[in-house]
Formats: structure tokens, C-alpha cells, sequence
């Protein structure tokens, strides 16, 4: 069955939802034109602002903070998340200007945002009045940074609604036609009201990040957290495969209080179940970072392939049917039906009697696993409460499930 | 050119050990199973689960000290022990990819601490005031004498070789385990506290009543030293040794072997099978080993199986010496060899091997290897008085492992048959258990 990966979000078609988000960390279009190559939906450009002097990123300057990237690995599975330090320093407007043709001009087709940030009326109107004369399919400002240059001023913009506010404005007007995204942080509270305000100052869709400040490990030989600047070290930005089931609860809160604003998410999704399941929630766009530098340009490949084989196999014909389709089985809790009634229940072909169903089920305190000196593990219907460790803990696939059962 | 002596240079290990990415994703294969079955399946009853559960989250030292609690060995047995059909034959695992290489997850172990900076030592206890004498410096003897020093007591042991090891160092090919593998973990136990005395037959040297005098308890663990031979025709004579021998001189680095051009060997067991790999080994393809009956009933590890089986061995089954003739010079020119049926007996599952008459055949020969087993050294049983069993053991009471002599203990394979190095380490371990409960009793 053909399926249509493209969809439409806010009036621009995109080949497919896949996103990369800012690689590399140091402008070379050449670098972005080949993700374009590599059949990625679209691209977004680092921030363009009107005040650059104070971050310009160059190889030299990376290279005397390194190490950048640090690995959290859990047993034998090597980098479940990922932590960087790299610091997102904004790049001029006419580098970005400059990137949005040259790329336009390559890749018709493809999308190109453009990233921008701004402190002022003066920047938000200018900056995006630029990016969308140089022909920028969508602008995404980015709220998540500080209002003002000086090191102490620190309010982030998004905490602020009503500068949040203004600030729309202003991008919306210089951005003329070109759709707006807003980029917000997914942990903000009161998303009704920033959805109504914003959708009022003009925007078109909000990008949701997660991406929480943490120490990936410390050194246990010399006490030194990860990564060791030079002995030294400083809160990473983690955005690993981790962060996923974060990711994912932010998106059903965000996708229940919005109607209005198209959504896009960054962070979380490392493979096509991860990249369904964020749509599944409410994502039209996914936006990729961490998952792009730790596997490839090519990696979009398998998230096609992940997404659109799904799709044949549910017979779905697009995937811009997935979005948000799960959203009405979420609830609060209070909300959660109470008369569910299920049981855990074994599949004894594929079962190795490894015990450790029983022991979960001894430790919580609910004695419904049965273990035969045979080492066959039998559930007591009458017993099990269905509370589901057992199922989780199964080192066997698919070997335990829960199963509804009649009173 | 028959009967030129080889000059034998030793063999080099070929077992190789895991690198820690390796070991770290087989650890992360085992499923930690409840109440995990492969513990129960190795007779040291070594915490397995436990012991891979700390390696995941690489706390080898931690991962070491559990498997010392019940295997002091560990470099030793997970090289020569058969946990292929014994631990890992029990493993939950073994249906989806295989079982959880354990023995290589022990030698990853075993070689961690022997490349430590700072190698683990058991913390030793408060002295309960006993001494052990201990005769025989094997498996079970260094594995008795842990479990002793661990309980507080001080050991001596009597060792009648020149080093301490026993099968450890006289019995195993080179090319499983390096000699420098076994001292590693023989010194080990000395560096305990444990007085060696080598060279010495404990008997001759010091009397019982005086041992009585200054221990508190004996323990023979003296194994089963002495080699048998077959007493057929014609073995009185020319180039005829026994297995262990020729295991043994292997061992010894630049010793010059005679060995002829056409040998047999004689016996189905590891030894013979460890033999006559070596042989092969050396480039000596004229070897034949002669069993009396068929594969599935020789006593062998699988592996060592397989690894003569790849080396070429070729095995007469159901084929049992008949004579063995020499020339004038006592130079052996052939034997002859008589062809066996297998019957099963009606009252039991033991197929016994009855020679066919007229089924004779001559082979040509020039050495003739016995690898039948050995049997007890009677020396020390006799000066003791010792009681002994119907199958030529030291009898023991099975509770307590006394002898008839109350004062004198005895443990493995001098009591009991033992088919692998681990259940020679088990039984010393429990042995001494033993020996401590009754010194603390009186
Ligand atoms: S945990 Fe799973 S595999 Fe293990 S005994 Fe229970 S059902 Fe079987
Ligand atoms: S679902 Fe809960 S109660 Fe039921 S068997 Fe599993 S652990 Fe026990
Ligand atoms: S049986 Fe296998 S999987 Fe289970 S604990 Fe033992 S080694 Fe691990």
C-alpha cells in the first residue's frame, strides 16, 4: 500500500515530518544541504540574531571547551542518553540569510526554517522582516533564552506571558506571510492560556522542547563529573534517548489544552516507535538534535522506512492521520475508569522459567505467582491484582501481557 | 626414525579470555533468574547470578570476592572444568542464543585479579586456636586448606612433589591453562598463612602419634596417585608408560620424551583424550587410542571430545589389549588387539563389554601408553590402618568424612570418585566445614 509520509503544517508541505534542529554545531551549509540530500523533511537554522559578537562559534572556540558530549550508558547498552554542554551561539543574519538561499535554490521541495532570537522590538521586527525576504519557508523564534545581553538579567522570555506576547507580535508582523513557530519550553505551566495569547498575537504552531539540565555521570577514579572541561565541569543540556516518555507527557498535556496552534516536538525520538508515538500524541513535526549527531544524516532512512511500513501494515494511507490520535485515551487520573479488571497471563511456549515473575509478585506482597519445583510459573487469577511489575520485568518478550478478565 | 627422542619446548595456552566489552554484553545476556538453576548445577555452588549482576555493573572485585566464597580457583576450573555440561547445561538462557557463557565470565574474573594492582585476599578471622595437617596439595587439599584458614585455623600441608598442585599442575595439557595461571592461584593459597612442605611423604617423615601430638585433626586428600597399568602379556617390557607420565613430562619445558612413531593408547577417559591431543599436537599423527566400548560411554568431557576429535584422534571403539610383543632388543613391534560385543546386563543400565573370540587383530606398535585410571596409594593406608572400600578407597563415615581413625579426615577422589576439578574444589570446601564443626564440638 502506497503511503504518504508528507503532511501539511500551518499551510507548508513537508516530504515528511523528520526535522533536523541545528546541526552542525558550527555553520557549514554543505553540512545541511547533505541532510537535505539525505531526504529529511526539512532543516532549521541555528538562531540568527542581530547581536552576534558576543557568541560567534568557530571551531577554535569549541575546541578549547571540550570535551562537549557525554554519554550515559546503563550496563552493556552504551549511550541510553546524552548529555552536551555546546552552547547554542546565535549566527549573523546575513550567514542566515545567505544558508536560506542557497538551500532554497537546492532543495525547493525540502523546508527551511529559520531559527531566530530576539531581545528587542527592534530585533524580533528586523530579523524575521530578513529571514522571510530571503525566502525562509517558516521562522521559529526561540523564547527559551534570556531577555537582555547582560549576564544578569536572566528572565527567560517564556516566563514571561505578556513579553512572550509582545514579542509574537512583533515576529509576526515582520514575518509578513511566513507561518511563525514559537519555541517554548514543554514544562511551561498554564498552556491554555499561552495557546489562546499566543494564537492571538499571531503565531501558527509552538515547538515544545525538552531538553532538562543534568550531569551525565561523574568519574569515579578522580570525583570529577562528566564532561571534564579541563578538570572542571558544568550542567549538561540531556537530550538522549531517555527523555522520550518526558517528551511524551509533555505532548499529551500540551495536546489536550491545544486546539489551535500546530505542534512540533524536539527531543526524545530515537527510532520510527518513538517517532509514531510522538504523533500518536499530538506532534505533527518532529525535530531531531542528539539522535542526528549520534547517528548520522542517514538515519533519516530508518525512520522513513519505521514510519511508512507501520503505516502499509495498519493500512493507513497517511500519516498525518496519526496525529494526535491517541490523545483522547488520555486522562487525568481521578478520571481513570475503576472498574478495570485484568490478570497477568503467561506464554508458556516462549516462557524460560526463570522465576522472576515470581519473585516481583512474592516482593510486592501479593503471593499470585505459583512457582513448581518444575520451575513452572502459574498465575492465581483470584490473587493477581493485575498491577503489571511482573509483565514489565519479564525478560522474555512479549512473553507476559495483561488480560482482561470478567468479574 | 623410530624411538628419537623429541626435544618438547611445552605448549603455549590457547584458551583465550574475553575482552571486557565482550564480557560486559554476555553478562548483560543472563536474566538473574530466581532461585537460578546453573548455581545448583555446579557443584561449587558458586553464586552465579550474583556474580554476573556485579559484573554488569562492573564491580569485577565484588564479582571476584563471590565467586572465591565458593571456588578459589576460578582461572583454573573455568579452563579445565566442564561448565558446558554442567552450570551452562542448566542455563535458562540456553534457548534463546545459547546459554550465558559463564566460564568465560569467570576467567574474565580470575584474569581481572591476576592483573590487579592490588589482587583480592580474603580477610582472615580471629584464630580459633586448631591446626590441620593436610597431605596432599591438589584440589581438594588447597581448597580444604582456604576453607580451614577462613575458619580460623592454622594449616600445614604435605605435598610429596616438588611444587604444590597436584592435578593442577601435573595434569593438565599446557595448551589449556598456563603454567603461570595455576601457580597464580596455587600461591594464592599460601599466601593465606598456609605452610607448605614439599618433597616429603608426610608417613615416612613424621609418625602418627606424633601428628597427633601437634594437630588437631588430619586430612588426606592424597587423590589417587598411582597410575594402573594393564597386566597383560608382554607389559613388562620396552617403551610402555602411563598417561599421567607422559602429561606430566609434557608439562616440563624442554624434556626430551622418547617416543616411538606408532603409539597406542590405551583407556577412554580425559586423560587419554588430553594424550593423545598433545601428541597430535606435536605433529605425532601415529597415535591409536583403544577403548572398550563405544563413544557415548566414554567418561569424557565433551569438549576435550571434540577438541581430539578436531585434532584427528583416531579411536578404536570396543577394542581392548590383548598382548603386547617385543623383539629381542625389547623393542615392542606390535599388539594385539581383540574386538569386543557390548551387552547390556538385564539388572542394571551398564553395558558390559565381552571380547569375541577369534576377533583378534595385531596393530603395529612401538609405545603403548596405559590411561586407565589410577588407583590408591596403598603406602600411607597401610601405615595409618586405614579401612578401605570394595572399589580401593579410603572409607569414610559420609557425615563427618572421619576414617576409622577418628583424628584422621580424608576427601576426594582418595574417597570417592570425582569426575571434575570443581567437584574435587566442592568437596574440600565441605570437608573442611566438616573438620572446623568437630574441632569446635570438642
Ligand atoms: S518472568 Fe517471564 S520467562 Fe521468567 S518465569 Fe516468569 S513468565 Fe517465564
Ligand atoms: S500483575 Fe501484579 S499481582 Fe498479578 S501476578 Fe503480576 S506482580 Fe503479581
Ligand atoms: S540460569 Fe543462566 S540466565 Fe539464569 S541466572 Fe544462571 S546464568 Fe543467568
Amino acid at each position: 500500500m502506497e503511503v504518504n509520509l508528507g503532511l501539511n503544517f500551518c499551510g507548508v508541505n513537508f516530504p515528511n515530518p523528520f526535522v533536523v534542529s541545528k546541526v552542525p554545531p558550527v555553520g557549514d551549509v554543505e553540512i545541511i544541504a547533505a541532510q537535505l540530500e539525505a531526504g529529511w523533511g526539512g532543516v532549521i537554522l541555528r538562531n540568527a540574531s542581530l547581536n552576534t559578537a558576543a557568541g560567534k562559534q568557530t571551531i577554535t572556540a569549541l575546541r578549547g571547551k571540550a570535551p562537549l558530549y557525554r554519554g550515559v550508558d546503563y550496563e552493556e547498552k552504551r549511550i541510553i542518553d546524552l548529555g552536551w554542554i555546546e552552547p547554542q551561539a546565535p549566527i549573523s543574519v546575513e550567514e542566515a540569510e545567505s544558508s536560506i538561499r542557497t538551500l532554497k535554490e537546492r532543495f525547493p521541495d525540502s523546508v527551511v526554517i529559520a531559527g531566530m532570537v530576539g531581545t528587542s522590538r527592534e530585533e524580533w521586527l528586523k530579523v524575521s522582516r530578513r529571514l522571510s525576504q530571503a525566502g525562509a519557508d517558516m521562522i521559529e523564534c526561540d523564547f527559551s533564552i534570556s531577555n537582555g545581553n547582560s549576564a544578569d538579567v536572566k528572565t527567560v522570555i517564556a516566563h514571561d506571558l505578556k513579553l512572550m506576547e509582545k514579542a509574537s507580535r512583533y515576529v509576526r508582523e515582520g514575518a509578513r506571510s511566513t507561518p511563525v513557530i514559537l519555541k517554548v519550553p514543554g514544562t511551561l505551566p498554564e498552556r491554555e492560556m499561552i495557546v489562546e495569547t499566543l494564537k492571538e498575537a499571531g503565531a501558527n504552531a509552538l515547538n515544545l522542547f525538552y531538553e532538562p539540565k543534568g550531569v551525565p555521570g561523574i568519574n569515579l577514579t578522580n570525583f570529577i563529573p562528566f564532561p571534564n572541561v579541563g578538570g572542571k565541569s558544568t550542567l549538561s543540556i540531556m537530550g538522549g534517548a531517555a527523555i522520550k516518555p518526558y517528551v511524551l507527557g509533555i505532548l499529551a498535556e500540551w495536546g489536550i489544552a491545544n486546539k489551535r496552534l500546530g505542534l512540533s516536538v524536539l527531543g526524545g525520538a530515537y527510532n520510527w516507535r518513538d517517532c509514531v508515538e510522538l504523533i500518536l500524541m499530538g506532534a505533527s513535526i518532529l525535530q531531531f538534535h542528539g539522535a542526528v549527531l549520534q547517528r548520522g544524516v542517514r538515519f533519516v532512512d530508518e525512520l522513513k522506512s519505521g514510519v511508512s511500513d507501520y503505516l502499509s501494515e495498519k493500512m493507513i494511507s497517511s500519516v498525518e492521520k496519526l496525529v494526535g490520535k491517541s490523545l483522547p485515551y488520555f486522562v487525568t487520573e481521578e478520571n481513570l475508569p475503576r472498574s478495570s479488571l485484568v490478570a497477568a497471563a503467561i506464554d508458556e511456549e516462549i516462557c524460560t522459567h526463570c522465576g522472576i515473575c515470581y519473585q516481583i509478585c512474592e516482593g510486592l506482597g501479593y503471593h499470585a505467582i505459583n512457582f513448581s519445583d518444575q520451575r513452572k510459573p502459574m498465575i492465581d487469577k483470584k490473587k493477581c491484582v493485575g498491577d503489571g511489575l511482573c509483565v514489565a520485568a519479564c525478560p522474555v518478550f512479549n512473553c507476559m501481557s495483561l488480560r482482561r478478565v470478567s468479574r | 626414525m623410530p624411538n628419537m627422542p623429541k626435544v618438547i619446548k611445552g605448549f603455549d595456552e590457547e584458551t583465550t579470555t574475553l575482552s571486557y566489552p565482550e564480557a560486559l554484553e554476555e553478562a548483560g545476556r543472563c536474566y538473574l533468574c530466581y532461585n537460578a538453576p546453573c548455581r545448583e548445577a555446579l557443584p561449587a555452588k558458586t553464586d552465579i547470578a550474583g556474580f554476573i549482576a556485579r559484573m554488569r555493573s562492573r564491580n569485577f572485585r565484588g564479582a571476584l570476592r563471590l565467586v572465591k566464597e565458593t571456588n578459589f580457583f576460578p582461572g583454573i576450573t573455568s579452563r579445565v572444568s566442564p561448565y558446558d555440561q554442567q552450570c551452562e547445561e542448566a542455563c535458562l538462557r540456553k534457548i534463546y542464543g545459547g546459554p550465558v557463557r559463564i566460564a568465560e565470565l569467570e576467567r574474565v574474573l580470575a584474569e581481572y585479579d591476576r592483573n590487579s594492582k592490588n589482587p583480592y585476599l580474603p580477610e582472615i578471622p580471629e584464630s580459633i586456636d586448631k591446626t590441620v595437617a593436610i597431605v596432599g596439595s591438589g584440589p581438594t587439599g588447597l581448597s580444604a586448606a582456604v576453607e580451614l584458614v577462613l575458619n580460623g585455623c592454622k594449616v600445614i600441608m604435605y605435598e610429596s612433589a616438588r611444587i604444590a598442585g597436584g592435578v593442577f599442575t601435573k595434569g593438565i595439557p599446557s595448551y589449556l591453562i598456563s603454567d603461570e595461571v595455576i601457580e597464580y592461584e596455587v600461591n594464592g593459597v599460601l599466601e593465606l598463612g598456609v605452610d607448605l612442605v614439599t618433597g616429603i611423604n608426610a608417613g615416612e617423615s613424621i609418625n602418627l602419634v606424633s601428628m597427633k601430638r601437634s594437630f588437631d585433626a588430619l586430612l588426606l586428600a592424597i587423590g589417587m596417585g598411582v597410575p594402573r597399568k594393564l597386566p597383560v602379556q608382554g607389559s613388562e617390557k620396552g617403551d610402555i608408560f602411563t598417561g599421567l607420565e607422559i602429561l606430566e613430562s609434557l608439562k616440563l619445558k624442554e624434556k626430551r620424551l622418547r617416543l616411538g612413531e606408532n603409539i597406542v593408547i590405551v583407556g577412554g577417559g580425559n586423560v587419554s583424550l588430553d594424550v593423545t591431543a598433545a601428541l597430535l599436537k606435536l605433529g605425532i599423527d601415529t597415535v591409536t587410542l583403544l577403548y572398550r566400548r563405544d563413544r557415548e560411554h566414554m567418561p569424557v568431557f565433551k569438549s576435550r571430545y571434540r577438541l581430539a576429535e578436531e585434532m584427528g584422534v583416531k579411536i578404536k571403539f570396543r577394542t581392548v589389549l590383548k598382548e603386547i610383543i617385543s623383539n629381542d632388543q625389547r623393542t615392542i613391534t606390535e599388539v594385539v588387539c581383540q574386538k569386543n560385543e557390548l551387552k547390556e546386563k538385564d539388572d542394571s543400565q551398564q553395558v558390559v563389554a565381552e571380547p569375541i573370540e577369534g576377533s583378534e587383530f595385531t596393530l603395529p606398535a612401538d609405545t603403548v601408553i596405559f590411561s586407565i585410571g589410577q588407583e590408591l596409594d596403598r603406602d600411607l593406608v597401610e601405615m595409618f590402618d586405614l579401612e578401605t572400600t570394595e572399589e580401593g578407597r579410603i572409607k569414610v563415615d559420609p557425615e563427618t568424612n572421619q576414617t576409622n581413625d577418628s583424628f584422621i579426615f580424608a576427601a576426594g577422589s582418595c574417597v570417592e570418585r570425582i569426575d571434575t576439578l570443581v567437584d574435587a574444589i566442592a568437596r574440600g570446601q565441605d570437608t573442611a566445614r566438616k573438620i572446623v564443626r568437630k574441632l569446635l564440638e570438642e
